[in-house]
């Protein structure tokens, strides 16, 4: 009998998940149908967490289990559906902070929901994270941080963006346990949270014009 | 204006018991923005944190008239405070050393701790286990180098309490320790300590159990020797923002309670460093603890003036100027958040001021005053 995978996905049972992916993998399926219902079964995950009812552990775990399936169906994706992409993202940590584990949680969100996702990592200087949005020209990019400090280089970026002529051509996210509405507005930023899955419905949101 | 009638202690310590005391006290939590108030690089305060960076603390504390009691060790933390003395299973990033002047010290996650070492823990117990293993594994220290940084780390605690003590003023805790799910999934790091809770946490329980075991030994022997029974535990993980209630329960306030029900047999009240929204928790704090054997710290993620709806007069609470507010908001803003909470949270005591989680390196000078002037202003 075949596994919802959607449903195994929601319920983090793992093994269940690689062992009917690997099944279907097998059996010749389609590989975007596949990663499509396990996209369903995080994108629940995702809600409930921002509705409150699920907990960063279950929203962590499914994206765990998002990326071991993708390490399994990725060599059965052809050229064009790997290339297939929702929008682009540039997320980072800015200098002066190296904590990792938000970015990173958002990072894996949103390759999850089909975002081609450059993480530049931590402790980013604002120059190379302008040079990146020339080079690849995203629709968003985005920050986190858990220091106050690394408010004033989020702003000092979106003002460096702006004197680049590359700021209107994108919308700049932030997020972290020390991010407000009011550092938003100081930063210059268009979008504020302190949860990881508003942040990628955000992005979805944008893409699809709402 | 009305006077103070109590001493700085007893102003701590019957807002601790519930009480209400002669004013608010207030107790921010405290060490590198001393450096910032002198104007001192935060690369000059952790290279010589011993001298220079503790007298700029201590000058800090005499130009704005000082406070309550100083949280933690009266010293600032760099790597041998945060390695050596709490034992945090994580590589230290020094300003001045390991990372440019300004930038603020911070703690880097990896796995440290490895699925077998659970039942390393449960046999040696972790300060042993740290000690002969994880510390080299997160440091250069050498066994001949940590032997004498352990020395100067005692060396420096006792200078700095009695240079305290001169000033009438005492460290707020006697005793302090990391919750031990905290510390596992420090050092496990986060996202592989969740894998072990859900998929192998068999092994886990055995580590909590002996880690457990151990601090209340700890806690006890150390507030023996002090007439100040308030003892510390630090959690950034475990609320209701990161785990169900069930893991919670099981967990963490299996253990803790233990913990908690044992120093409090001894007149200890624990202060509890709560960071994430706790909100849902607080329940089970209400029904598993005794009343006034905890005081919740809380960084400001938590609605303070909910905790207190939930929590009512069980507890103390403290808290919780937000870091941006103290770094970018103004003065009034500052006086408007603290004088809110002292009504809202503090109206029957039982409430100490403090900043939400530490008092961060870029507060505005003014902003720090007005949260101190606001608990030195409010009378009972």
């Amino acid at each position: 009998m075949s596994v919802n995978l959607a449903e195994a996905v929601e319920k983090l049972e793992k093994d269940s998940v690689m062992q009917e992916v690997q099944k279907r993998l097998d059996n010749g399926e389609d590989v975007l149908r596949i990663l499509e219902e396990c996209r369903n079964g995080m994108t629940v995950v995702g809600d409930k967490f921002q509705a409150g009812e699920a907990f960063l552990a279950e929203l962590m775990l499914s994206g765990e289990i998002f990326k071991e399936v993708m390490k399994i169906i990725k060599p059965h994706m052809t050229q064009e559906a790997s290339q297939e992409k929702k929008g682009t993202v540039i997320m980072a940590t800015l200098q002066g902070d190296i904590h990792d584990l938000g970015k990173d949680i958002v990072v894996t969100l949103l390759e999850a929901r089909g975002f081609e996702v450059h993480n530049l990592g931590v402790d980013v200087p604002v120059g190379a994270l302008v040079e990146k949005v020339k080079e690849v020209k995203p629709d968003f990019v985005g920050f986190s941080s858990l220091l106050t400090p690394n408010i004033q280089v989020m702003k000092q970026t979106v003002d460096l963006l702006v004197e680049n002529n590359l700021r209107d051509k994108l919308k700049v996210m932030i997020g972290g346990g020390i991010t407000t509405d009011k550092a938003r507005e100081f930063v210059g930023a268009d979008f504020q949270t302190l949860d990881a899955n508003e942040g990628v419905n955000y992005c979805v949101s944008v893409m699809e014009g709402n | 204006m009305p006077k103070e009638t109590m001493t700085r202690w007893e102003r701590v310590w019957a807002a601790a018991n519930g009480e209400k005391s002669d004013r608010v006290p207030v107790i921010p939590v405290y060490g590198p923005y001393g450096a910032t108030f002198q104007g001192m690089s935060q690369g000059d305060y952790y290279r010589d944190i011993d001298n220079a960076g503790l007298e700029a603390m201590l000058k800090t504390f005499d130009d704005v008239g000082g406070w309550d009691a100083i949280w933690g060790s009266g010293v600032g933390f760099d790597r041998k405070y945060w390695n050596l003395a709490a034992r945090y299973p994580m590589e230290v990033k020094e300003p001045g050393t390991d990372t440019p002047d300004d930038y603020v010290i911070q703690l880097h996650e990896r796995e440290v701790l490895f699925y077998d070492d659970y039942d390393r823990i449960a046999e040696l117990g972790y300060r042993k286990f740290f000690d002969d293993e994880v510390i080299f594994r997160i440091s250069n220290y050498t066994p001949e180098s940590l032997h004498e940084a352990k020395k100067q780390v005692v060396k420096t605690i006792m200078k700095a309490k009695t240079l305290w003590e001169q000033r009438d003023v005492n460290l707020y805790y006697t005793f302090g320790d990391i919750v031990p799910f905290f510390t596992l999934s420090l050092g496990r790091s986060l996202i592989r300590f969740t894998e072990d809770l859900y998929y192998k946490p068999e092994k886990i329980h055995n580590a909590l159990r002996r880690m457990t075991d151990d601090i209340i030994e700890q806690g006890l022997k150390a507030a023996k020797h002090s007439d100040r029974k308030i003892n510390f535990l630090v959690c950034e993980r475990g609320s209701a923002y990161h785990y169900p209630l069930d893991i919670f329960e099981k967990f963490w306030m299996n253990y803790v309670k233990e913990i908690i029900e044992a120093w409090f047999a001894e007149g200890i009240i624990t202060n509890f460093h709560l960071d994430t929204d706790w909100t849902k928790n607080l329940p089970s704090f209400k029904k598993n603890l005794p009343k006034h054997s905890f005081i919740l710290e809380l960084d400001s993620t938590t609605d303070l003036i909910n905790a207190r709806e939930i929590m009512g007069d069980h507890c103390c609470i403290k808290g919780d100027v937000p870091a941006s507010l103290l770094s970018l908001g103004t003065a009034e803003d500052v006086d408007e958040y603290c004088r809110k909470m002292i009504r809202e949270v503090g109206r029957d005591g039982a409430y100490i001021l403090a900043s939400g989680c530490e008092t961060p390196i870029d507060t505005k000078r003014e902003n720090f005053l007005a949260m101190l002037n606001a608990a030195k202003t409010s009378f009972y």
